[in-house]
């Protein structure tokens, strides 16, 4: 008996203990749902927003030293939903009839530059061991026990207990009040709502205001955890806090809390239980050391994977929603040959000359960041691969190159391998974990395989990373993950220059695989599924086999570039290179520029490698005016621009799904086709129905 | 007359509500067979078991005496079974031709891998000519190359014909292929439709509520009400019967 | 519609024009000898058609200065701490000290580019540093040292904030502000720290997540064992070596677990938010009297920022603590120089410090052989470097490879040393005799023996 009384206190006990953790996933989780029944949108930003509100009072209480008071009335109650509404009516507004992949885009690039932005513009910086206060005074220090079994602090029981508040609060707003039966009639269908005279944009913004609001509050609620504010803790907690809102549908407020509650406490409770067991069980240690720290991407993979409400989505069913002109559609590029002829000869040009100087002139330097432009450029084929031709979203191209990398340093370093063997092999390894990973999440929408894929990644770092097998193991501690250059036959690459011509060939060979793909069996067949896949289905197409092929290439490619990237480096570097954080950048700028072409990919790979140096640093300006005192004073801009430069352009994403670069092409395209169609119609034999032009959508 | 299509006692229940009901319907060799009966019957619901798009509770579909009860749909289409849809669901990035190709090369499962990445995948001489072939058939020739965008709802209905054309279907079911067309474009769809069967051969199941086209175009009709096959029979008897005006109008007697 | 056709045009074209001119200058920005980073003072004429060479030939060697140039983190430091700016003062201080007395035969030292490697791009700009080929010697203090690799093989004399091992180890031009030390070799610290702490029962921690991290937890168990005897029988009776980085979900669990096994004093191999974190969950559940082993956290602002979180507890320090005597090492001439500048006396840049001391002996040593190879074969014959008694003897004839657990001799110091303070009243104070603030062993074994209060000049 005395024994069922330990462990029973020992279960009471970790749930209490889970509890404060269990809070803050509750409140983003909260927060998160709120947002979708709302708004429609799947925010990833919401970590951002959250953080724009801590950093802001963390700024006027423990910088500037203003009391309490004002300190949240101005970072909560004015900045949060000022934010909001600057994002309602700047950029959501104009994306209701965007599909929700392409909102999901959208948030993904908001969630990177909004902290940088916030970050700038008030000379933001964290300090070590700071820690942020909370909302009431002496939240950290004032204890209390109401079980006699664990503390929790002031500021514990305050998050706890808004949480607990806001939850019953936003289902009375939602059950009983006007303004909340009409926010989600709006989400359903505005035109509906505005027939019955609701103004459906002001609804928009007011529920924009108060998501962004909660966030604001959660935010400040959440920070004093954090001993130091750093704005990618609060990424993390949204990835967690997805697992708890999925656990209710995302449409849940009560599951959204339970589940979150219930994740602090599942983490509690194995890390009470499980260190004990393998004491005594020695084959429960390898689970000790990686379940803890993965508790909420299994859980959410998990129940991405078995809640079945959440497979394929139906299509809300909004009966006015074939009153406005349905969202732009990329029609079939009928392109003038010759057009494309004399375009590629330009580009080829204009490559050549890019070649032959580089290859004279440049310094190690310029060839490290050339080399990495082109590797990274066999990595965002990968991203061609996915999003561009299979039409997946897939946020985890970090972890597959990461295969590749650290498939090079294991096999060398243990087995003395050839490089390039290995890289092979490695990149056979990524493709099957890709296929492995598409299927238990074939049935799965958009918005759902790009979380789920979020989740591996998250895993990847968590668990994956540190196993023997991987970056881990005694190796990497003695010598670090080195990994050499490779030699083939008489080609020693430890030559930059020989290197990047390597690696410039297989950016083209695999370029050419890309585009022989896309006119091929398989790039047609992604072509029908991407517009109808029941369409596709209908004529013997079969989606889970599509998607597993997509992933299983997508993975071979990405991990084939982690190999050269960690042979440029001569090492894996797997934090600064291949991180979640890392990979979900990458997807926003190829989307932004273009993942539909190899083009695209290129552009993209040069923007990260190159846009830093060249611009923010000035070096264009030194080489313009033959002198680096003459670059000008206000250079070098922050590097953060460049993530609030191509965050910020993620948002065209949504009106642009083919990319900036694909936009302009198709553009000249049908422009040139409207010439030939005018001339045509001068034409008297002919007689043809007025070509319509395509439309254009006002800017606003 | 051997059977083509074969769904025998197909049941159905969501969450309680019964969908369908033992419903069995035998579509012949060649035959054009409709399928009606007033909203919230459960044509959709019916039709959709049939293809596969639902799993059904019990009862079984056979294809030309091949039980595909459990097999996907895109199985089920690579046997045979070819569809329309209410709402067009073509790709809008292809071409009209394009949309051919594709079920063509997916019909022929000729498509490697390693084939597109040597770039051997391209459209073959012989697919283009069997894909001109069937525009040819549906008038669609002059259209090979426009984007789906430009095209009337009729033409994209063709298209959609087209396509399931290509994939040498033993039973092509129609899904209210009038939906948002005039009696005129009716009338020719109705009418290519006739002449595209007299030459391949294939059955056809149409549901729609035309009534119009379904006496014009078929020969052999079902109704379903309440999740029920109520009458089946010639086309005009049936359209004629007491027991379907009742089912479309109800029971009151006109005022005189 | 048709009017908006121009803007993509010529968007197009531009960028291919832009395209163009960027490469065409890149080729001739190589023929041109200015640098392309972002210089700052010091960058005297050039007299050749490439690089700086001047009178000893050597780069970034003029006829009166010798330029260095630093890398380091200063944007996106997750941990928030002052590196690249602490480091550079500690640098620019000791230069201005050697500077006053005249330089190193009539040069003076000058800092000539402090570069922020933004945290990811320590290769790259060491690649840049190298290709401008104007530092004579770089400095690198660092959280991801991925350009050691490169300024060790363009035999560029390097000197580092020295607690990457892996990178540093066998490197014969990479001089950290300690040689190479091996992370899971027993530890005479720890079983002093706990001996002086009079604690019994021990708990180690560590982050799975890091291999570093998980073996330091263990080699903790590993050495109390070893050297249970000399600690009157502590034991480590609790050991966790995969806490989740970040602690998201706090550490209640572990702190309950060390608190029924009776744990009296943690090691814990952890950042200093972690110790943060594990000392406010202590305070929680009623372990105020724990000691900490802290073996990254002395910062004072930090510990004074904390109250009494850590109170009591021992903070190991890997030089000279600014608490101990000055006696006649130059930590009088630290003090003095940066506090004539006005800068903090901080970690980073006592290292920074150490590092300038060791570039300067280096070019003494070398005399009229100053080249880049002849500084860092000059460094690496002194046997008994102190870096003017800040830190313990070094001998980098042999202590640029980490000794191993079987073989402590050849690579072992001569003398292993540890020094530390403790945490009063939010204010660091030195552990054990001030005019001797270190407790050192013989290095060429790992047996026990009772350290020896030591101080180096």
């Amino acid at each position: 008996m005395v024994m069922a009384a330990g462990i029973g206190t020992d279960i009471f006990r970790a749930f209490l203990q889970g509890a404060p953790p269990g809070g803050v996933y509750a409140l983003i989780a909260l927060g998160f749902v709120l947002t979708y029944k709302t708004s429609g949108v799947f925010n990833l930003a919401f970590g951002a927003q959250a953080y724009v509100s801590a950093a802001m009072y963390f700024k006027c209480r423990t910088v500037w030293g203003w009391p309490i008071l004002p300190s949240f009335i101005v970072s909560v109650l004015i900045l949060a939903p000022a934010l909001g509404l600057l994002l309602e009516r700047l950029i959501f507004r104009y994306l209701r009839t965007a599909s929700a992949v392409a909102k999901l885009v959208v948030t993904i690039g908001l969630s990177v530059a909004i902290p940088n932005l916030f970050d700038i513009i008030l000379n933001f910086k964290a300090i070590a061991g700071r820690t942020p206060e909370g909302i009431v005074s002496n939240g950290a220090n004032v204890f209390y026990d109401p079980f006699g079994v664990y503390q929790f602090s002031r500021n514990e029981l305050v998050t706890m207990g808004i949480a607990v508040v806001a939850t019953l609060g936003l289902l009375a707003l939602f059950r009983f009040s006007a303004i909340g039966l009409q926010m989600r009639a709006v989400v359903e269908s505005p035109r509906m709502t505005e027939l019955n005279g609701v103004a459906a944009d002001r609804v928009s913004a007011f529920a924009w205001g108060l998501s962004s609001l909660f966030a604001g509050l959660a935010g400040v609620l959440i920070a004093p955890r954090f001993n130091t504010l750093a704005a990618a803790d609060f990424f993390y907690l949204v990835v967690v806090a997805i697992a708890a809102a999925a656990i209710g549908r995302l449409v849940s407020l009560p599951w959204a809390l339970v589940g979150g509650l219930g994740l602090g406490v599942l983490t509690a409770l194995i890390n009470t239980f499980l260190p004990r067991w393998s004491d005594s069980q020695t084959w429960l240690k390898p689970l000790q050391d990686n379940l803890a720290p993965a508790v909420p991407f299994v859980v959410l993979f998990i129940t991405l994977v078995f809640v079945p409400s959440l497979r394929r989505a139906k299509e809300q069913g909004d009966p006015l929603s074939d009153v406005d002109p349905p969202a732009r559609t990329l029609g079939a590029v009928v392109r003038d040959r010759r057009a494309t002829v004399i375009t590629s000869l330009i580009g080829f040009g204009v490559l050549a000359v890019i070649a032959l100087v580089v290859f004279t002139r440049a310094d190690q330097r310029w060839l490290f960041l050339i080399t990495q432009a082109a590797v990274l450029g066999t990595i965002f084929l990968s991203i061609t691969l996915i999003t561009g031709l299979a039409g997946q979203i897939s946020l985890c191209q970090g972890a597959f190159a990461a295969i590749g990398a650290f498939t090079v340093f294991q096999m060398v370093s243990r087995w003395g391998t050839s490089v390039i063997v290995a890289a092979l092999a490695g990149a056979v390894i990524a493709a099957v974990v890709g296929a492995v990973l598409s299927l238990p999440i074939r049935k799965l929408g958009g918005v759902w395989t790009a979380i789920a894929t979020l989740a591996f990644a998250y895993f990847f770092d968590a668990v994956i990373v540190k196993l023997p097998f991987a970056g881990g193991g005694q190796a990497s501690l003695i010598t670090g993950t080195n990994v050499p250059r490779p030699v083939i036959g008489p080609f020693d690459f430890k030559d930059d220059r020989a290197f990047l011509v390597l690696c410039v060939i297989v950016f083209a060979v695999i370029g050419v695989l890309v585009v022989q793909l896309r006119a091929g069996t398989f790039g047609r067949m992604w072509v029908a599924s991407r517009g109808s896949e029941v369409g596709a289905e209908s004529i013997g197409i079969s989606p889970a086999k599509l998607r597993l092929v997509a992933f299983a290439l997508s993975a071979f490619v990405a991990a084939l570039g982690g190999a050269l990237m960690a042979m440029l480096q001569k090492n894996v570097n797997y934090g600064t290179n291949f991180s979640p954080f890392v990979a979900l950048f990458w997807v926003v700028l190829v989307v932004t520029l273009s993942s539909r072409t190899v083009q695209g990919a290129a552009m993209a790979a040069a923007s990260f490698s190159l846009f830093d140096a060249i611009l923010l640093k000035g070096a264009i300006f030194a080489w313009l005016f033959r002198g680096a005192d003459r670059i000008p004073g206000f250079l070098p801009i922050s590097p953060k621009w460049v993530f609030v430069l191509f965050g910020l352009g993620a948002v065209q994403y949504a009106r642009h799904p083919e990319g900036i670069l694909e936009y302009s092409k198709r553009r000249q395209a049908a422009r040139a086709l409207e010439r030939r169609e005018r001339k045509l119609a001068k034409e008297p034999a002919v007689i043809e129905a007025p070509a319509p032009t395509p439309t254009e959508e006002p800017v606003p | 007359m051997s059977s083509v299509l074969k769904v025998t006692e197909a049941k159905k229940k969501f969450a309680g509500i019964v969908a369908l009901e033992d419903v069995s319907i035998d579509i012949g060799q060649g035959e054009r067979v409709g399928l009606i009966g007033p909203n919230g019957a459960g044509k959709t619901t019916f039709f959709n078991c049939m293809l596969g798009v639902l799993r059904m509770d019990g009862g079984t579909v056979e294809l030309e005496g091949r039980d595909v009860t459990r097999l996907p749909v895109y199985e089920r289409a690579r046997l045979g079974i070819g569809r329309t849809f209410q709402r067009i669901e073509l790709f809008p990035e292809s071409s009209v031709r394009d949309h051919l190709l594709v079920a063509e090369r997916v019909r022929r499962r000729t498509g490697r891998l390693w084939k597109d990445l040597l770039g051997l995948g391209r459209p073959t001489a012989e697919e283009l000519q069997r894909a001109d072939e069937v525009l040819e058939l549906l008038g669609l020739s002059h259209l090979g190359d426009q984007p789906i965008e430009r095209l009337s709802l009729g033409q994209c209905r063709l298209v959609e014909v087209g396509r399931a054309l290509m994939t040498e279907p033993k039973v092509l079911l129609l899904d209210e292929p009038s939906s948002g067309l005039d009696r005129a474009e009716t009338a020719a769809l109705a009418l290519t439709l006739k002449e595209v069967q007299a030459e391949q051969g294939f059955s056809i199941l149409l549901v729609d509520h035309d009534v119009e086209l379904v006496a014009d175009f078929t020969t052999r009709s079902y109704v379903l009400d309440f999740g029920r096959m109520i009458l089946e029979g010639p086309t005009r008897d049936v359209l004629a019967s007491p027991e379907v005006r009742a089912a479309y109008l109800g029971n009151l007697e006109p005022t005189p | 519609m048709s009017t908006t056709t121009r803007p993509s045009f010529r968007l197009r074209h531009l960028l291919a024009l832009l395209a163009i001119v960027a490469m065409v200058g890149v080729g001739c920005s190589n023929s041109d000898s200015s640098s392309t980073q972002s210089g700052s003072s010091g960058t005297s004429a050039s007299s050749g058609s490439s690089g700086e060479k001047a009178a000893s030939g050597a780069p970034g060697v003029t006829d009166s200065e010798i330029k260095y140039a630093a890398i380091g983190t200063n944007s996106n430091n997750p941990l928030g701490t002052c590196v690249l700016d602490c480091y550079a003062q500690g640098i620019k201080s000791y230069f201005d000290w050697r500077n006053s007395e005249g330089g190193v035969d009539g040069r003076k030292l000058v800092l000539s580019q402090t570069i922020d490697d933004e945290l990811s791009k320590n290769q790259e700009k060491a690649l840049q540093v190298i290709s401008s080929n104007d530092a004579f010697g770089v400095f690198n203090a660092t959280q991801v040292p991925s350009g050691w690799a490169d300024l060790a093989s363009a035999g560029i004399p390097t000197y580092v904030w020295g607690i990457h091992m892996p990178e540093a180890s066998g490197k014969p031009q990479i001089f950290g502000h300690n040689a190479p030390v091996c992370g899971t070799c027993p530890s005479r610290a720890s079983a002093l720290v706990v001996k002086q702490a009079g604690a019994k029962k021990i708990g180690a921690l560590g982050y799975g997540v890091s291999q570093n991290s998980k073996d330091c937890a263990n080699s903790v168990k590993t050495s109390l064992d070893k050297y249970s005897d000399a600690t009157g029988g502590a034991e480590v009776v609790y050991t966790n070596d995969s806490l989740a980085f970040g602690l998201t979900n706090g550490i209640g669990p572990e702190v309950t677990a060390m608190k029924d096994a009776g744990v009296e004093m943690v090691l814990a191999c952890i950042d200093l938010n972690g110790m943060k974190t594990l000392a406010q969950e202590l305070q929680r559940q009623g372990m105020d009297d724990v000691v900490l082993y802290h073996p990254n956290t002395y910062n004072q602002d930090f510990v004074a920022a904390a109250g009494d979180l850590f109170q009591g507890d021992y903070v190991g320090v890997q030089f000279r603590p600014f608490e101990a005597d000055a006696g006649d090492s130059s930590l009088a001439q630290y003090k003095e120089w940066m506090g004539k500048n006005g800068y903090p006396l901080t970690e980073l840049a006592m290292v920074g410090w150490i590092n300038a001391d060791e570039a300067y002996t280096g070019v003494k040593a070398a005399g009229s052989n100053l080249t880049r190879q002849g500084v860092i074969d000059a460094t690496n014959q002194l046997t008994d470097y102190t870096a003017g008694g800040l830190i313990p003897s070094t001998d980098w004839t042999r202590q640029h490879t980490i000794q191993t657990q079987d073989d402590p001799a050849t690579h072992g110091a001569k003398q292993a040393c540890t020094s530390m303070v403790k945490v009063q009243d939010g204010k660091f104070e030195m552990v054990g005799d001030p005019s001797k603030p270190w407790y050192c062993w013989p290095g060429q074994t790992f047996d026990w023996s009772e350290p020896v209060p030591t101080n180096f000049e």
